[in-house]
């Protein structure tokens, strides 16, 4: 691409140029590194608007990024700007729309401070993924997120009212649902969500490929429920595994949250400098979460946990079920859980030289197929033979596995183990890209969820919205 | 008991019984540090407070409990002063472990640190303590001086901050350290009973289990008439006005793992502040 415009383009905005070593801050999220040949640190929404107008009479492609905690490359580009929204912060308004309590936000905003502003006016947003203290909730919506607590709240589309878009040549377009309208609670699959009756569904979890999301309207709950936070041992994975399937069935368990922690990952969890002691026997976790109305209610709700978990684990392990009911014991479980792939990452990245890395999967599977779908992918991590586990939202069918790999070699193994159980996954009824997206490195994957037909028909909405293929160019398409 | 009386403590000088070492544990409900202070008709706003363990006060439970559980046996007592609301960080701690709490009711009473010391004086000096901890202070007025006032009026040793406690074999002696300036710990031998005030770094203290929350519920729990305890006795301090410290500059809160926060606080330093 001509360097002249580039110049020119840093000129007209805060831009840092190929050349410059701060664009470096900007060539890696957390699984991929790309080449943008320059950024444009966007002062205002005047600023984004005005630099998009430029590149697509320049035809450069555009790539939006936040914070860069997408774990598919999506906000990284191989070739073009990166459009920041780091200083896109704030909230608009807290109010009502359509006769639902909304908060409106500027696109970079943190979604902690979204959580945060809900919260000061006395209502509750709900869905926070576990990056939210770096995360931005543009970002959120482009991916269709989700995070800890999707076991009861959903994804964010379930949340999306109303989104102010500029298109490719700058054009706005406004999208929002009718007051009566329900948005679908389902997971993504990948790409595009196919039955969409109202484009703004198109528009989350597009990833950056159809607009620049510039203003967000989400909808509130009415009040910040109590909750306790819980860490259940158990003696084996499958024994963990059992009981969520048992627990997410269960008519009489309502939990908020309701995670695993298998083996490997709990040896993960145990590095945290404040990670409590467990008996030996504690193998595997199940992290939950219960919602209580008072204090008779939470005694209550103990009870049954109680009760179920003598069941389901073995009884010296019921003795060590830690519980957090206060706001400081609940964020340092926040926390442990968070150390897990925040240091799978650190470590995986020091093999990114030498080829490796980690293969995350971001699956999921209907939960009556959840123990056939995970026996499927311990059996043959087994027989891999390189370190790997699994955790989160396995509730919902939905756990992250990671495979370690220390040079391209293993990486290739464990990317064709990748692909075996999105094809699993799949044939159960679920899903190959449950949350994360499938950016620049899934891309493979979109084709294992959808037949051809479904792939072109996405390309021509693509097409609709963006002719040239200027925004987020690699992603979902090649 | 006038100002500046003492109790004393009747306690065997030829050596504890292991299993029967009953330890005390002062306790102080406090604000949430995340708590946004507000200030309403010259007094602090506690609609919006929420309340939690002193956090200091979390390393003597814990120094307590281990201490029982290394004697296999013996009682673990906490004591606070305050109101009823009190009783919820009573029952977290009882959760924990402890085996019995006691409250001083101090609805309607103005305390200060000395006024405060008296009251716990007079319960553990009922309760006859081996050994009493105590936060090195509490969070919400950093006065550091009531586990000091209650050693005094029980006249017992006292020892804060420490950072290693560890008990001899006969029980009659702990050998603790405490932190000095310039880096340098003292090392010192504190005839039981004593009162001691625990520092962050102790010990990490524990989260209480399921089974401990449900039985926390039946465990006992005393209460004491703060005016009772007073005899009279009333606050040599007085507050008279209160107010916000001026705003200073607003800091900046860097997450993530040390990897991403450093590459995050260069970035900083070159791009907002520049001055790198």
């Amino acid at each position: 691409m001509n360097k002249n415009v580039f110049s020119d383009l840093a000129e007209k905005f805060d831009t840092i140029l190929k050349d410059d070593a701060r664009i470096e801050t900007y060539r890696e999220d957390t699984m991929f590194r790309g080449d943008p040949d320059a950024v444009i640190r966007a002062r205002d929404e005047t600023d984004v608007r005005a630099a998009m107008k430029y590149c697509f009479v320049s035809k450069i492609p555009m790539t939006f990024c936040g914070s860069r905690t997408s774990m598919t490359g999506a906000s990284i580009p191989t070739e073009g700007v990166v459009i920041s929204t780091e200083r896109l912060e704030g909230i608009i308004d807290i109010g009502e729309h359509q006769g639902r309590k909304t908060i409106t936000t500027r696109t970079g905003t943190i979604t902690a401070a979204v959580q945060k502003a809900a919260e000061e006016a006395g209502f509750y947003f709900p869905v926070a993924p576990t990056s939210r203290d770096d995360c931005r909730i543009g970002a959120n919506v482009a991916t269709n997120a989700t995070g800890e607590d999707s076991f009861k709240y959903g994804p964010i589309r379930a949340y999306t009212r109303r989104l102010k878009i500029w298109l490719a040549d700058g054009t706005e377009k406004i999208l929002e649902r009718a007051a009566s309208e329900k948005p679908s609670w389902d997971r993504n699959r990948a790409g595009y969500v196919l039955d969409w009756k109202n484009p703004i569904d198109l528009f989350v979890g597009s990833e950056g490929t159809l607009g620049f999301i510039a203003e967000v309207t989400l909808d509130l709950l009415d009040r910040v429920p109590h909750y306790f936070s819980a860490l259940a041992p158990f003696p084996t994975n499958r024994k963990a595994l059992e009981f969520i399937v048992a627990t997410a069935q269960s008519t009489d368990l309502k939990p908020r949250a309701l995670e695993l922690v298998d083996a490997s990952a709990l040896d993960v969890m145990r590095t945290h400098t404040t990670f409590p002691r467990l008996p030996e026997a504690a193998k595997a976790m199940v992290y939950f979460k219960q919602e209580y109305q008072d204090e008779a209610d939470r005694d209550q709700w103990l009870g049954r946990w109680f009760s179920v978990l003598e069941k389901a684990s073995t009884p010296d392990l019921v003795t060590a079920v830690l519980i957090a009911d206060t706001q400081k014991d609940r964020e340092n479980f926040r926390l442990w859980r968070h150390h897990i792939p925040s240091t799978v990452n650190e470590r995986a990245r020091k093999f990114w030289d030498a080829g490796g890395g980690k293969v995350g999967s971001d699956w999921w599977v209907p939960i009556p197929k959840l123990l056939e779908m995970m026996d499927f992918f311990y059996t043959h991590a087994d027989a891999l033979g390189l370190p790997y586990m699994a955790y989160a939202h396995v509730g919902s069918g939905h756990p992250h596995t990671n495979i370690i790999c220390a040079n391209a070699s293993e990486l290739k193994k464990a990317d064709e183990l990748l692909l075996t159980c999105c094809r699993k996954a799949v044939a159960l009824g679920g899903g190959v890209a449950g949350e994360h997206g499938v950016g620049k490195i899934h891309r493979n994957l979109l084709s294992i969820q959808h037949p051809l037909s479904a792939v072109a028909k996405m390309r021509r909405w693509k097409e609709e919205y963006d002719p040239l293929f200027l925004l987020g160019r690699g992603n979902i398409f090649d | 008991m006038s100002r500046g009386d003492r109790f004393l403590l009747d306690l065997s000088p030829e050596g504890g019984d292991e299993k029967n070492m009953k330890i005390g544990v002062l306790l102080k409900q406090v604000p949430d540090t995340a708590t946004k202070v507000k200030i309403v008709n010259d007094a602090i706003d506690e609609s919006e407070v929420k309340w939690v363990i002193n956090p200091y006060d979390e390393y003597a439970v814990e120094a307590a409990l281990r201490l029982k559980e290394k004697a296999g046996g013996g009682e673990v007592v906490i004591v606070t002063a305050g109101p009823a609301r009190a009783v919820e960080t009573m029952r977290q701690v009882l959760a924990m472990g402890a085996d019995r709490g006691i409250r001083i009711d101090t609805a309607g009473l103005t305390l200060d640190p000395y006024t405060t010391a008296v009251m716990l004086a007079a319960a553990c000096k009922d309760e006859q303590f081996n050994i009493i901890f105590a936060g090195k202070q509490a969070v919400d007025d950093d006065c550091a001086q009531v586990h000091i006032g209650v050693a005094e009026f029980l006249q017992i040793p006292h020892v804060s901050p420490i950072e290693k406690f560890e008990l001899n074999a006969d029980l009659t002696q702990a050998v603790v350290e405490r932190p000095v300036s310039g880096g340098v710990k003292e090392v010192i031998e504190v005839k039981l009973p004593a009162v001691f005030g625990c520092e962050k770094g102790l010990n990490e203290p524990r989260y209480a289990s399921l089974p401990g929350i449900m039985k926390a519920k039946s465990k006992p729990m005393k209460e004491l008439s703060g005016r009772d305890l007073l005899q009279g006795k009333t606050p040599l301090l007085a507050q008279s006005q209160y107010a916000l410290p001026p705003e200073g500059r607003k800091g900046k809160m860097i997450s993530g793992t040390a990897h991403e926060a450093a590459k995050e606080l260069v970035r900083l330093l070159r791009e907002e502040a520049k001055v790198v």
